[in-house]
């Protein structure tokens, strides 16, 4: 609203000036300053909501704020920096879904405190809570159940992540065997879909699993 | 990978939790955790000035000075802090290299103060940002030029004439004539005589007033006809030495006779040569005559005299699209306003425009407001005509003129500019390419967290090379009959190997192919230990794979029995674990390898 303000004071201004030139159409006007700025919770508070301890607050704010200075990340930001780790594949796809994971109030942008919340599921929580936050990452429409087309969204986009140097070569129904693997796996009642019961209790029997998640243990 | 994004491995390895649930092998065991102590802060003190950063941004950089153990060179023990004896002004913009993993320039800085200071803490100026690298070049070749004047002028450098031989003397003679007096001499001489030899031409022209026992005046080049034939001989030789001269002390022989120059001084004497050749004959003559027009030429041999001229020349060249355009455009208008002035003038009688190209003349004449009179329009319609002709003619001229000028300018600024940074951007990337190795500790960790990836979708990253051979080899396999036996594909399997690689490692006796599914694997197995030591390139690991991929049934066709060989330590109970153990963590190895290859 604002900028859409300024800029039409400017080219009213323009117009009475007489001397306003359409072929000097400057670059200013398309210059839109970011003024967004924001501030995150004292570390106090966010120390009590989260599992970090200060200095390790202290650590991933500096790191967040360094990439981003306007103190959210939106998007676009997002999945360029999730693409730096990925040089070879597209991480574009999983980024998204990372990020709708992560705003967890939906307004397009992640907050250091959307960031450190989840971070601190990840890195900090039970086994339960990691579960569920692998859960939520899953049902991308949030409805409490993962169908067949959602996981393999999902999966198309972390193989996606590979790119295609890839040994063995990338087959086309690749993504696709796998979410029929993962749905036999996870799938009790065989209804098609896995809900957020079936999903936990299918981890918990899997010995894979169970030690995979034990990475996040020192993670920071 | 810029430093920043470093700070956020953190979240990267925590959003493979994605990743887990869907994986079907185990997770790579994430490399033991380094711990060092709490976050630390720097003290720096240069000449006084304190600065203070985090020991982890000085650590960005291990390559440098201040990110290496040499910093401890510099620690001050009574005062707990480094101590730099150096310019503070120009540390700050070192320090903010680390902050911010951009390097800048100060405009106000002197370039080689900067210079050394850079190489004093082992920085290499090739990372300064895009922002500023321009001018840092820009001043360090006018810096460069000006020690290079300097050596010039000063006179304790020339070099002792003896240390270039014969050859080299005379081509430094030759193109800088004030090397010696000999030079000079010569450059004076044949200066004189490309002078005399253009008036000569001239003046033969001029009619000398008649020859006794003549009526008719005729030119001096007829009535001295002897003499003129003298000098011009005289002439000739002397281009003719100089050329043969020139050719004889080129360094590079092909590249002079290529040159301009050279063409411009063959085709100044070739006429006189070729005049010699012919007869006199009536028919070839007139051709003969034609050809004693590029005499004139020897006029650009003032060229390698003067620099404006080469200047000019050079300024024609680079302009040659807007003279081109200008030229164009001015035949447009000359058409339309020939054609105009024809028709207008059709119906006059005894209209000199008698055909549309004799109207071109006129138009060109009125464009340029020469304005000969020579044709002039007689109707009314004609004369309107003839009138929008000449007020557009000044347009027409005017106009392309200024642009010309302004884009000769521009042109020439833009393609000094451009070829500067041509010459600097191959600099740049030969630079970038030595800079900063990232920090180990990340690039370990980093290298896990693609091992996950991996792991995860049960395929490896390659590089485009093995991709491409292993694409290869897979076409190789569907022309190879599955449904025949073990003993028929392998030899085909290793047979194709054996071609490309060593054939000595794989001296697998035929008689043990006839084993069944089991002894194959072993045999593999085995080989696949033995190959081990000798190689780890990347290519012999990828027909390594080639060679398990063929041999074993692929009756199930999942990729993930293929990356079961590989990664489980388990084959079908033949081999030593300990062995197979070594040999998949020696595959982790490879992958680690390859991986930080990327």
């Amino acid at each position: 609203m604002k900028a859409k303000n300024r800029d039409q004071s400017l080219s009213d201004s323009r117009e009475l000036d007489g001397s306003y030139d359409q072929l000097t159409d400057s670059v200013e006007d398309d210059f839109e300053l970011s003024t967004v700025c924001h501030r995150p919770e004292s570390m106090d508070k966010l120390q009590e909501q989260t599992k970090f301890t200060k200095k390790e607050l202290q650590v991933l704010y500096r790191g967040f704020k360094n990439e981003c200075p306007s103190g959210v990340v939106n998007e676009e930001n997002f999945k360029t920096i999730y693409s730096q780790f990925f040089p070879q594949g597209d991480s574009s796809m999983y980024a998204h879904f990372l990020f709708e994971a992560f705003d967890t109030n939906k307004n397009g942008s992640v907050s250091f405190e959307d960031f450190v919340f989840g971070l601190s599921i990840i890195l900090r929580g039970t086994i339960n809570d990691r579960l569920n936050w692998a859960f939520n990452l899953y049902d991308l429409n949030k409805d409490g159940c993962i169908t067949k087309e959602e996981m393999l969204d999902i999966m198309k986009s972390i193989y996606d992540m590979m790119g295609k140097y890839t040994y063995p070569t990338m087959q086309d129904d690749t993504p696709r065997e796998h979410v029929e693997s993962f749905f036999q796996k996870m799938d009790r009642n065989k209804d098609g879909v896995v809900t957020v019961e079936e999903f936990i209790e299918s981890c918990k029997k899997d010995e894979n699993i169970m030690q995979s998640m034990q990475l996040f243990d020192n993670v920071i | 990978m810029a430093a920043g994004v470093a700070a956020w491995l953190p979240f990267a390895r925590a959003a493979a939790i994605g990743w887990m649930p869907v994986a079907g092998a185990p997770m790579p065991v994430p490399p033991k955790e380094k711990h060092r102590g709490t976050d630390a802060l720097i003290m720096l003190n240069v000449s006084g000035t304190k600065f203070q950063t985090w020991r982890d941004t000085l650590e960005r950089y291990p390559d440098t000075l201040l990110g290496s153990t040499e910093r401890d060179f510099f620690f001050h023990e009574e005062t707990n802090e480094y101590f730099f004896d150096r310019d503070p002004d120009i540390f700050r913009h070192i320090l903010n290299f680390y902050r911010t993993g951009k390097l800048h320039y100060p405009r106000q800085e002197c370039i080689s103060a900067y210079d050394e200071e850079l190489a004093f803490f082992g920085i290499i100026p090739e990372i300064i940002g895009d922002c500023c690298y321009e001018d840092y070049k820009d001043r360090r070749r006018e810096n460069q030029e000006r020690i290079q004047d300097d050596e010039e002028m000063d006179p304790a450098n020339d070099l002792v004439a003896g240390d270039l031989n014969f050859r080299e003397t005379m081509w430094r003679a030759f193109e800088n004539p004030h090397t010696s007096t000999m030079a000079l001499v010569f450059y004076y001489v044949t200066g004189f005589f490309i002078a005399v030899s253009v008036m000569a031409n001239v003046v033969e022209t001029v009619p000398c007033g008649a020859a006794p026992g003549r009526v008719k005046e005729t030119p001096c080049g007829e009535r001295y006809a002897l003499a003129f034939f003298c000098l011009d001989t005289a002439c000739v030789m002397i281009f003719t030495v100089e050329y043969l001269l020139r050719l004889l002390a080129a360094p590079s022989r092909w590249k002079f006779v290529k040159s301009v120059m050279s063409v411009i001084d063959v085709v100044a004497i070739m006429p006189y040569y070729i005049g010699l050749v012919m007869t006199d004959n009536e028919d070839v003559s007139g051709a003969f005559v034609t050809l004693r027009v590029f005499r004139v030429f020897r006029i650009f041999k003032f060229s390698r005299h003067s620099a404006g001229l080469r200047i000019l020349g050079y300024t024609l060249k680079s302009c040659a699209s807007e003279l081109g355009f200008l030229l164009f455009s001015l035949t447009m208008a000359i058409i339309i306003f020939a054609t105009v002035m024809f028709y207008a003038e059709k119906g006059s009688s005894a209209s000199k425009f008698t055909s549309i190209p004799a109207a071109f003349w006129y138009t060109i004449v009125t464009m340029t407001t020469l304005g000969y009179g020579d044709m002039v329009p007689k109707t009314i319609m004609g004369k309107i005509f003839g009138s929008v002709c000449s007020l557009s003619g000044v347009l027409v001229i005017a106009l392309p003129v200024p642009v010309i000028v302004s884009n000769f300018s521009r042109i020439y600024h833009q393609s000094q500019r451009a070829e500067k940074r041509r010459a600097q951007k191959a600099s740049k990337e030969a630079g970038q390419a030595l800079v900063c190795k990232s920090n180990p500790n990340f690039e370990v960790h980093h290298h896990h967290l693609l091992n996950c990836l991996e792991k995860t979708t049960n395929h490896e990253f390659v590089d485009e090379k093995t991709y491409e051979a292993s694409c290869r080899e897979v076409t190789l396999l569907k022309q190879v009959s599955r449904s025949s036996s073990i003993s028929s594909s392998s030899p085909h399997g290793f047979s194709s190997c054996c071609s490309r690689k060593r054939r000595k490692t794989f001296n697998v006796p035929n008689s043990n192919m006839s084993v069944g599914l089991q002894g194959s694997i072993q045999e593999l197995s085995t080989i696949q230990i033995r190959e081990r030591p000798l190689t780890n390139s990347r290519s012999s690991r990828s027909s390594l794979n080639a060679k398990i991929e063929e041999t074993v049934p692929l009756n199930c066709d999942e990729s993930y029995i293929t990356a079961a060989v590989i990664s489980m330590p388990t084959p079908p109970g033949t081999t030593p674990e300990g062995d197979d153990s070594a040999s998949s963590t020696d595959y982790s190895q490879a992958n680690i390898v390859r991986v930080s290859a990327l």
